[in-house]
């Protein structure tokens, strides 16, 4: 989480505010040691918050474009992992079989749906923000990679619509 | 929707930052809304499974439900997957604060495929005895993250009796001074049925062949029938102080649990020598069963031990009532008691001066204590000593027989030793 922070920090040096970041990951990093969720769940948003702030002026490249998006999802990777690795370690207090098949299992799984969240969530955020500047900004591109950019990103859009439909109408059916 | 909470915090995360955006008006902000929403899609791939239904089924190994003390029982859970698969569930079997987990766990993480059957064993000790409630079943279901739980349905209870611990006590002979007609192993001085020879008569008509003595027959030329000594039994009655502001020590190591231990050797010792015993424990309620003899009394005796709780609202009136009312006189009466409680030695003496033949085994309540805390202070020891010595020396004089039994050592030696002196003093 520091590491994350410093790195943040480093690459904004250009902004008086550079060491917002620095200074805003000291309330997950509290919650994370005295194991409180919930310091840990609003210190990363203030913390992706303080980062966007801090390079709020920046100009709009596909470099700057790709160094915010992928920051927004190694503070999201680092959120995600510590909640998983409080969850671990509280099982690891309470079960002393933690060598156990279905625990290893779990944490293994933990680490694939870690790693599968925050990827395919950054190459979504990625596309989705390269469609969102290419209508808001009026990029020069050809008419033919205009059109397969509409067709992608009308089907895009139905897939989350359908996505969040799907998410909304999740009940408990035990 | 258990998704509350990742909901909530990406839902506050977009809307904050397009309200940034337009304030600064600033792409960076947009940037993070829209990746906000992607990560909202994607973490929408990691939901629980839309049909979480789990059976759950305890039971004990063979059904077993009565446990002697320091024994292990094993418990099975049986779960059977009627939803989706299930990568993290969570089974929490509740257990009594004094239950031991001695193999296996009662807190196991599975995961569960579609329609998967699992059982799930584990072996619990309880170091007390009484009754005990295993149970109810928690199942909770969790995502890799933590954000999304779902507990699930739970079990009903199941209750195990840990009946007390009892000492095998082969040479303690408690005989009762007063006998009823009854075959016993009591020796009662009179002829009657039984197997000791007492004395030869001329033979009668209808006498048993084989009591006639063949050799005296020989010798005086007329037949001759040896005569027994009968054998006869008594009753016996336990009267077991359960009285909570009486006893010492700790849950697990104290004055009562010594005494339902004594009862119930006792109760095995003198039902095994062909006696009928009878038990009150005197505890929040008053708890008896009537003298009896056999196996399944002592089976009753034994689920009375373990039920009984610990309490005291009826004071030793309810005790007195009982054995005067409705227990058979003359019986002996042995109280198991610390005589922590003045008002209890105060009965016991009121016993003596009556018809009762009474006898007291007391566990020590200063060895449990010193067991416990190791020194207790020379002058509070010694209070206690001199404390328990006067009661003691009272009951003495009343003609009571005290045992004065260290719990930490067996109960056979004491009582041995204090039997041996009541049998010289029969005799005299």
């Amino acid at each position: 989480m520091i590491l994350s922070a410093a790195l943040a920090s480093l690459t904004s040096l250009h902004s008086v505010y550079w060491f917002f970041p620095l200074i805003f990951c000291i309330v997950p990093l509290i919650g994370y040691n005295v194991r409180r969720l919930l310091f840990l769940d609003s210190g990363i948003p203030l913390l992706i918050i303080s980062y966007l702030f801090v390079n709020r002026v920046i100009s709009f490249t596909t470099a700057n474009l790709l160094s915010i998006i992928g920051f927004f999802f190694l503070f999201v990777g680092v959120w995600f992992y510590a909640r998983n690795t409080l969850l671990v370690s509280g099982i690891d207090e309470v079960f002393e079989s933690s060598s156990d098949k279905n625990v290893q299992d779990f944490k293994r799984s933990a680490l694939n749906d870690l790693f599968g969240n925050v990827v395919m969530g950054f190459f979504l955020a990625v596309f989705a923000g390269l469609i969102g500047a290419y209508s808001s900004l009026e990029m020069g591109i050809g008419a033919n990679i205009e059109i397969i950019l509409m067709v992608i990103f009308s089907s895009a859009v139905f897939f989350i619509l359908y996505l969040l439909i799907n998410i909304f109408s999740w009940k408990k059916t035990a | 929707m258990k998704m509350d909470k990742l909901l909530v915090y990406l839902t506050a995360l977009t809307i904050l930052t397009v309200l940034l955006g337009n304030l600064f008006r600033s792409w960076v902000f947009f940037m993070g809304a829209i990746s906000s929403l992607a990560l909202f899609v994607i973490v929408g791939r990691s939901l629980p499974p839309d049909d979480i239904r789990v059976d759950v089924r305890r039971e004990t190994s063979r059904g077993i439900r009565d446990v002697y003390l320091g024994d292990e029982i094993e418990l099975n859970i049986h779960l059977e997957n009627k939803g989706d698969e299930l990568r993290f569930l969570e089974v929490h079997d509740i257990l009594p604060s004094l239950v031991e987990v001695v193999d296996g766990s009662n807190h196991q993480i599975v995961r569960l495929e579609k329609g998967e059957k699992k059982d799930l064993y584990y072996k619990i000790s309880c170091p007390v005895s009484g009754k005990i409630e295993v149970g109810p079943t928690k199942i909770r279901y969790r995502d890799t993250f933590n954000f999304f739980s779902e507990e699930l349905d739970e079990e009903e209870n199941i209750s195990i009796r840990i009946l007390p611990r009892v000492q095998e006590m082969k040479k303690i002979d408690i005989n009762p001074s007063y006998t009823k007609h009854w075959l016993g192993d009591i020796k009662s001085k009179s002829i009657g049925v039984g197997n000791e020879f007492f004395s030869l008569r001329e033979y009668h008509i209808g006498d048993e062949i084989r009591d006639i003595n063949w050799k005296a027959t020989a010798r005086y030329q007329k037949p001759f029938t040896n005569e027994y000594e009968a054998e006869k039994s008594g009753d016996v009655i336990l009267v077991v102080d359960g009285y909570k502001k009486g006893i010492v020590g700790t849950m697990r190591n104290n004055t009562l649990e010594s005494s339902v231990d004594a009862a119930a050797s006792l109760s095995s010792a003198i039902l095994s020598a062909r006696n009928q015993v009878g038990v009150i424990v005197a505890g929040e309620y008053l708890n008896w069963v009537y003298p009896g003899t056999g196996k399944n009394q002592y089976q009753s005796i034994l689920s009375n031990l373990a039920k009984f709780e610990k309490g005291g609202t009826w004071g030793l009136e309810g005790v007195k009532w009982l054995l005067e009312d409705f227990f058979p006189r003359r019986s002996m009466i042995i109280f198991i008691s610390p005589l922590t409680v003045p008002e209890f030695s105060d009965t016991i003496v009121d016993f003596c001066r009556r018809e009762y033949d009474v006898m007291v085994i007391s566990p020590d309540p200063v060895k449990i204590e010193k067991n416990i805390v190791g020194d207790l202070g020379s002058t509070a020891e010694k209070l206690h000593r001199a404390e328990r010595k006067n009661i003691i020396e009272k009951l003495w004089t009343y003609g009571t027989v005290v045992v004065d039994w260290d719990p930490n050592q067996p109960l056979e030696p004491a009582l041995e030793e204090v039997l041996r002196y009541r049998q010289r003093k029969r005799r005299a």
